[in-house]
């Protein structure tokens, strides 16, 4: 009993922490662009608005902002994960020497931070012509995702008996019937894990998107940045109503993949008993 | 026919050390002829059939020399005539029934059966027909649709043995692949299988044992000794008996003053 009590006493704060952003935000969505509603303000009934929303769904930059940041974060979500799960699958099977440098290089690779790496990537797009387009924040996305989930997944395939290659192999398959029929329904959370990931990262990012991309091009999160809190008197209602809007697309997105990785790993779990 | 020529596997680990597990290992296995391999654990038994269904080729030592822990392949081995020993598991006509691991955890009973099939090409409905024959000949017809991991261990290796039988190879390899059926199914199912196998035109097969009783119906008979037993320092001993007719190798490996036989002759 005293335990749990010491527990709720460590957790409360923490939960309430972590909330707070959150709630901020709902409120501020829902009350008017004033300058006494900055920060916390006590929000009471009569003064409720749906204005933000309104105003918002309006604005014809914000969809195209939305439109913009599903198609970086699908394709970008798509071509790390078979990337990172083709070539884990081909360094683990076929290049097992290389491993162990490939690791050095990619945990380079993931210690630095996009604001370091933004500039080498402008001068690669603009030297193939790509500065400003989707494709080139697409790719941008890629390699910045890439090392982390290249890791996640090597690790996903070392763990993967090679047996079952060799009895596959046995049974007449060739390399890629062998990596989709067997090794890939058994890595199968870490590709949703790594396809998650590098969705939510491409769907927050700011950096990348507002270097390389241009005023069509430019995803939400970068958009958000630059059309609502960089103007001269920021409009907090608009701002939380926008970004309450991005978090929960998020939310669904990940809760949905969440739920499936949960269901996958208890059916793993259970077969190894 | 099965010509083993001039085998020789050698073992290198991490730290260098290396290990002979056979040298010099040479015999043929005539169509319709059966070869049993006795052994003590890791003197080399599993790893000669590795060689025989290409797990192990002299291409897969080049690539993976860098690293310190390798197998190392010297000598030929023929499948009716052709020179086989470069070629993949994939292109060899070999069959092989593992301790573990033959079975796909996430495909049911019968995805595991139609697999070789399916990669063959074999048509929808005659795989049906073929998966249900087997299935009745190994008394798994119940477990069909069930998943893998929701068998028993023997049912298990029953669907791996049926795997076998429907791939339809020229040599069947069996690695201890009766052990975990009780004494009067593993009896009557390694009577029919094999004798199944051996009556097909130019089949042979090759079955490791830890029962000196299935040597007893072998044309062939192959005896690793591992270093302790037979005092030679590196390196296991190997030592073969031939005969023309079943039996005739049994009563050979009796008579022979290999320490290690008699132990195994007397415990029966």
């Amino acid at each position: 009993m005293r335990n749990k009590n010491i527990k709720s006493f460590i957790l409360i704060p923490l939960v309430v922490f972590n909330l707070i952003p959150f709630i901020w935000l709902c409120i501020g969505s829902f009350l008017p662009n004033t300058y006494s509603d900055r920060g916390i303000s006590i929000p009471t009934f009569d003064r409720l608005t749906f204005n933000n929303y309104f105003e918002l769904s309006n604005n014809l930059s914000f969809f195209i902002y939305l439109k913009n940041t599903i198609i970086v974060s699908f394709f970008s979500s798509f071509f790390v994960t078979s990337a990172s799960t083709l070539s884990a699958y081909g360094l683990t099977r076929f290049f097992k020497r290389y491993i162990s440098i490939s690791e050095i290089f990619v945990i380079f690779g993931y210690l630095l931070s996009p604001i370091i790496l933004v500039f080498p990537y402008a001068v690669i797009l603009k030297y193939l012509g790509l500065m400003g387009s989707l494709f080139g924040l697409i790719l941008a996305n890629t390699a910045f995702c890439f090392p982390f989930s290249f890791f996640l997944m090597l690790r996903y395939m070392q763990n993967i008996s090679e047996k079952y290659d060799q009895s596959a192999s046995m049974d007449g398959a060739t390399w890629w019937q062998t990596l989709i029929y067997i090794i890939l329904p058994r890595a199968l959370p870490g590709v949703v894990a790594v396809s998650i990931f590098s969705f939510i990262l491409a769907w927050n990012d700011v950096a990348l998107s507002k270097i390389l991309a241009n005023q069509d091009t430019m995803t939400l999160a970068a958009g958000v940045k630059e059309k609502i809190l960089d103007i001269e008197q920021t409009q907090y209602g608009l701002f939380a109503a926008a970004s309450i809007l991005v978090t929960l697309i998020a939310i669904l997105v990940f809760g949905f993949m969440q739920f499936w990785i949960d269901e996958r790993l208890k059916k793993e779990s259970s077969s190894h008993i | 026919m099965l010509y083993v020529k001039n085998v020789s596997v050698t073992r290198y680990d991490d730290s260098g050390k290396s290990r002979k597990l056979f040298s010099g290992l040479d015999f043929s296995l005539n169509d319709g002829q059966l070869a049993v391999v006795l052994g003590d654990s890791g003197s080399g038994k599993t790893t000669l059939l590795d060689c025989i269904a290409g797990f192990i080729r002299p291409s897969t030592i080049s690539s993976n020399k860098i690293l310190k822990s390798y197998t190392e392949f010297i000598g030929n081995i023929f499948i009716d005539e052709q020179d086989v020993t470069l070629l993949e598991p994939r292109h060899r006509e070999v069959g092989m029934v593992m301790q573990k691991f033959t079975l796909y955890p996430h495909m049911s009973v019968k995805g595991n059966l139609e697999f070789p099939l399916k990669m063959r090409k074999v048509p929808k409905e005659l795989r049906e027909i073929k998966i249900l024959e087997v299935a009745k000949k190994l008394k798994i017809e119940d477990e069909i649709h069930k998943r893998v991991e929701t068998i028993s261990g023997g049912q298990a290796q029953r669907v791996a043995i049926g795997k076998l039988i429907l791939r339809e190879p020229k040599v069947a390899l069996f690695d201890e692949a009766f052990s975990n059926l009780d004494a009067p199914l593993r009896k009557e199912l390694r009577n029919n299988v094999i004798n199944d196998f051996l009556k097909k035109d130019k089949n042979c097969v090759i079955f490791v044992s830890h029962e000196v009783k299935d040597a007893m119906m072998a044309n062939i008979i192959i005896v690793f000794i591992s270093p302790e037993k037979s005092q030679s320092g590196n390196g296991t001993k190997h030592e073969i008996f031939t005969g023309n007719s079943p039996g005739e190798a049994w009563e050979a490996m009796r008579k022979s003053n290999v320490i290690e036989i008699n132990e195994y002759v007397n415990t029966i």
